[in-house]
């Protein structure tokens, strides 16, 4: 009380509209916000109606009045503390089975209070009727349903307030005690505990508290009691584990009686969706995820093949230009370079963003949708079996896009061993370079077996996973510390178009200046190096190829595509250029073994007919599954702190990519 | 509802959802919600909204990634879409002890 003026409490959980009462009641403009912890610290106001000053205190949005924040136990000390006259309890009517939770946990402390029902709009909106009458008749306290926001039809509000403090209204808990109880031990901890030892708090208020191992309020209790009764309140109190489980339950079951007969619901079946029941089926779940994964990068290919075409346009160029340099007496080298290297490469690069732009826009899509939420969750199963959290699914979803940004974002996984567990997996989801430059290449040596050679990657990353989780978990994850987990699928959403284009088209461009300043250089360098002028004794190049070629061919690879592997493990794109350079027409060490040939028009061309099918095949899986790039070695060792894993992992994939290259190649020479 | 017995289910590995949940414990997703929620509160589960990840900004130099600089925080516009990935979800795991 404060100076014959009555003072309101305003407690409820975060938006129950606290603020909004408060604004409407004193005219203020306390910041109102649907966002929970909007009001931080308690505001004080005030109003007078029908003659009678009144101050009001906007507490802080708190879930309950447990022991769980500081927040949570400010509020209840103010509550406990008898400052307040009545304390004003708002719940949210459109959702009363989860709001109400701050009336179950207020149950026991004895100062007089009413109840809110508010959003009552929202409630009806939801085709909700509530009958405020019979919740009052079973809690014995005045309860207003209304809309706060309404602020001319506060009328019932007022009514209720006056009836609170004149009749000094308590909520009567006694169907909420004969829950707790039956609780084990309940009634002789109680029994320990006299009433308002902690002041406005009644012992059954205060036994709850012990039994959920609220620190304060057993403090408080400790201080107070002495000799046996503390002995004995202590045994009683050690009897409860887990107490919180206990209460809870009891509480939320009083809610559903309070609301079985009083709230009526239009019951709109949520159907769960064909796709949904087909996706979290037990056996078939996992196999349609596939099948949408693999329509996924089918459909990718469909805006990528306009832009694989144009890139095209590059290696056609070269022709002219080349004869026209020719034609005007160019030195050779100009030649190269403009036409092998710049023109080539740019052709290379063109063709590459095709497919990232269509894979991006495709699983964009996927996001946008929810989609990829259910994939997930499909994969979470898995990923819980091998020993992971949860959580890793976003480190191997960053990892489609960049093994780096996947490594980095394995920092949310605080236990070390799954972290590292999970960077080891993640290093065998291709990443944007390598979704990239396999349909690229693969556009190249197959044409519309692309799709094929895709689907096969994948299927072969999931078959990687699982080896490498099954050889690095056993080591990294003990079964004990196996995670259960529970996942809130989101609705489907309407993808929303105009930002993920905008989006898409970002990345892409992104990727296009990224690329070109690996690609080019790295091309030209290899160009330069392989540059013999018709001297090829000299290459250093060639005697190294020529030299390591017996080791290489077993893997599938001749010397060349060896190089590229190489290059590879430093940056994927670093391939391409390596490839291009090698395969360059003039004055390089292809050049003079074979000749100039001019029945081949470009490199593109020279590819294919040097290239034999199970080679490229073989060429593509080892660079896909090759350590991702030196910098996400760098992100590893960044995570892990780890020199010895780092190590451990790079060899295991840089052997990994070989034995894989070997088995693809040999089970090319079969099929093709 | 029971909830050790919803703990234990949890616990036993098989990811499911809300969804699933509710139909196993024979009740509705608003039971199941607001007892995730109250679990969480008392410290038993932990949740994680999915699409909510913080990028260091290490990844910059990653091909396709226009990297967040040193001075912006939060997550790499390269890796993520620009509203992050919002449709994600929110997961509970059991945590350990
Ligand atoms: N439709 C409708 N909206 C309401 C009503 N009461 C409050 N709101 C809205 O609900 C949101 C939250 O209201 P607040 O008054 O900020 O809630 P609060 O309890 O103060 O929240 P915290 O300060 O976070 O604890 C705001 O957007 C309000 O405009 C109502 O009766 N009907
Ligand atoms: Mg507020």
């Amino acid at each position: 009380m404060t100076d014959g003026k009555k003072t309101i409490a305003l407690l409820g959980q975060p938006n129950s509209g606290k603020s909004t009462l408060f604004n409407g009641l004193t005219g203020m403009k306390q910041h109102v916000g649907n966002w929970p912890g909007k009001t931080v610290e308690q505001k004080q106001g005030g109003f007078t109606h029908n003659g009678e000053d009144y101050v009001v205190m906007d507490l802080p949005g708190t879930y309950s009045l447990s022991a769980n924040s500081d927040e949570e136990i400010v509020t209840r000390d103010y509550i406990s503390s008898g400052k307040a006259d009545v304390v004003c309890i708002l719940a949210d009517s459109s959702q009363l089975e989860r709001s109400l939770f701050m009336l179950s946990d207020y149950a026991g402390i004895n100062v007089p209070c009413f109840l809110i029902l508010n959003l009552a709009d929202v409630a009806a909106d939801q085709g909700k009727t509530i009958n405020a009458d019979k919740i009052r008749s079973k809690l014995g306290i005045p309860v207003v349903l209304m809309s706060a926001t309404d602020v001319k039809k506060y009328d019932n509000f007022f009514a209720a307030l006056n009836e609170a403090l004149s009749k000094k209204t308590t909520l009567d808990i006694s169907s909420l005690e004969e829950k707790y109880r039956k609780l084990d031990g309940f009634d002789e901890l109680k029994a320990e505990i006299p009433e308002n030892l902690i002041p406005g708090c009644s012992s059954t208020w205060m036994a709850v508290k012990t039994i959920e191992g609220d620190k304060v309020v057993r403090a408080k209790i400790e201080n107070k009691l002495t000799g046996d009764s503390l002995v004995r309140y202590n045994s009683h109190a050690a009897r409860f584990d887990k107490g919180a489980l206990l209460t809870g339950e009891c509480k939320f079951s009083w809610i559903d009686e309070l609301l079985s007969d009083s709230v009526n619901k239009v019951t709109q079946t949520v159907k769960t969706s064909k796709l949904d029941k087909a996706l979290t089926n037990k056996t078939w779940g996992k196999v349609v995820v596939v099948l949408i994964v693999i329509g996924g990068l089918l459909l990718s290919f469909i805006p990528a093949v306009p832009i694989m075409l144009l890139g095209g346009i590059f290696t056609a160029l070269a022709v002219p230009v080349r004869e026209a340099l020719t034609a005007a007496n160019a030195s050779p080298i100009v030649t190269g370079i403009i036409c092998d290297v710049i023109l080539q490469s740019l052709a290379n690069i063109v063709k590459m963003l095709g497919f990232a732009f269509g894979i991006n826009l495709v699983f964009g899509m996927f996001e946008e949708s929810g989609l990829m939420a259910r994939i997930s969750y499909v994969f979470d199963n898995t990923m819980s079996k091998m020993g992971l959290q949860g959580k890793s699914i976003m480190p191997f979803l960053v990892s489609f896009g960049c093994t780096i940004g996947g490594a980095s974002s394995s920092r949310v996984i605080d236990n070390w061993n799954q972290k590292v567990l999970t960077i080891a997996l993640a290093w065998a989801v291709p990443c944007g370079a390598a979704w990239a430059i396999i349909p690229m290449l693969a556009a190249n040596f197959f044409g519309g077996y692309a799709v094929l050679v895709i689907i096969a990657i994948l299927l072969v990353m999931l078959l990687h996973i699982w080896i490498t989780a099954k050889i690095f978990g056993r080591k990294l994850v003990k079964k004990e510390d196996r995670y259960g987990i529970i996942m809130e699928l989101p609705p489907y959403h309407k993808p929303k178009w105009g930002a993920m284009l905008r989006f898409v088209l970002g990345r892409t461009k992104d990727m296009f200046f990224r690329v070109v300043k690996v690609i080019i250089p790295v091309c030209l360098l290899f160009w330069i190096l392989s540059y013999s002028g018709g001297n090829i004794e000299g290459s250093l190049l060639y005697k190294i190829g020529v030299a390591i070629e017996p080791v290489t061919k077993v893997f599938g690879m001749n010397w060349q595509l060896f190089m590229a592997f190489l290059a590879s493990s430093i940056g994927k794109e670093g391939a391409v250029g390596v490839l291009t350079a090698l395969y360059s027409q003039s004055g390089t060490i292809y050049g003079a073994v074979n000749g100039t040939n001019a029945a081949v028009a470009n490199s593109t061309q020279l590819l294919l007919s040097n290239i034999s099918g199970p080679q490229a095949l073989a060429f593509m899986f080892a660079i896909t599954f090759n350590v991702p790039c030196v910098v996400a070695l760098a992100a590893t060792y960044q995570e892990t702190h780890s020199a010895k894993w780092t190590a451990i992992i790079t060899g295991y994939y840089t052997l990994g990519a070989l034995i894989i290259s070997f088995i693809v190649y040999h089970i090319g020479l079969l099929i093709m | 509802m029971d909830m050790q017995a919803l703990l234990i289910k949890i616990k036993n590995g098989e990811g499911r959802s809300t969804a699933m949940l509710a139909e196993e414990m024979n009740t509705t997703p608003e039971d199941v919600t607001r007892t995730l929620e109250y679990l969480e509160r008392i410290g038993v589960l932990r949740r994680t909204e999915l699409g909510k990840f913080e990028c260091n900004g290490s990844c910059s130099s990653c091909s396709g990634c226009s990297g967040s600089s040193g001075k912006e925080k939060g997550p790499c516009k390269g890796c993520i879409p620009e509203q992050g990935f919002e449709h994600m979800g929110v997961l509970w795991e059991v945590k350990n002890g």
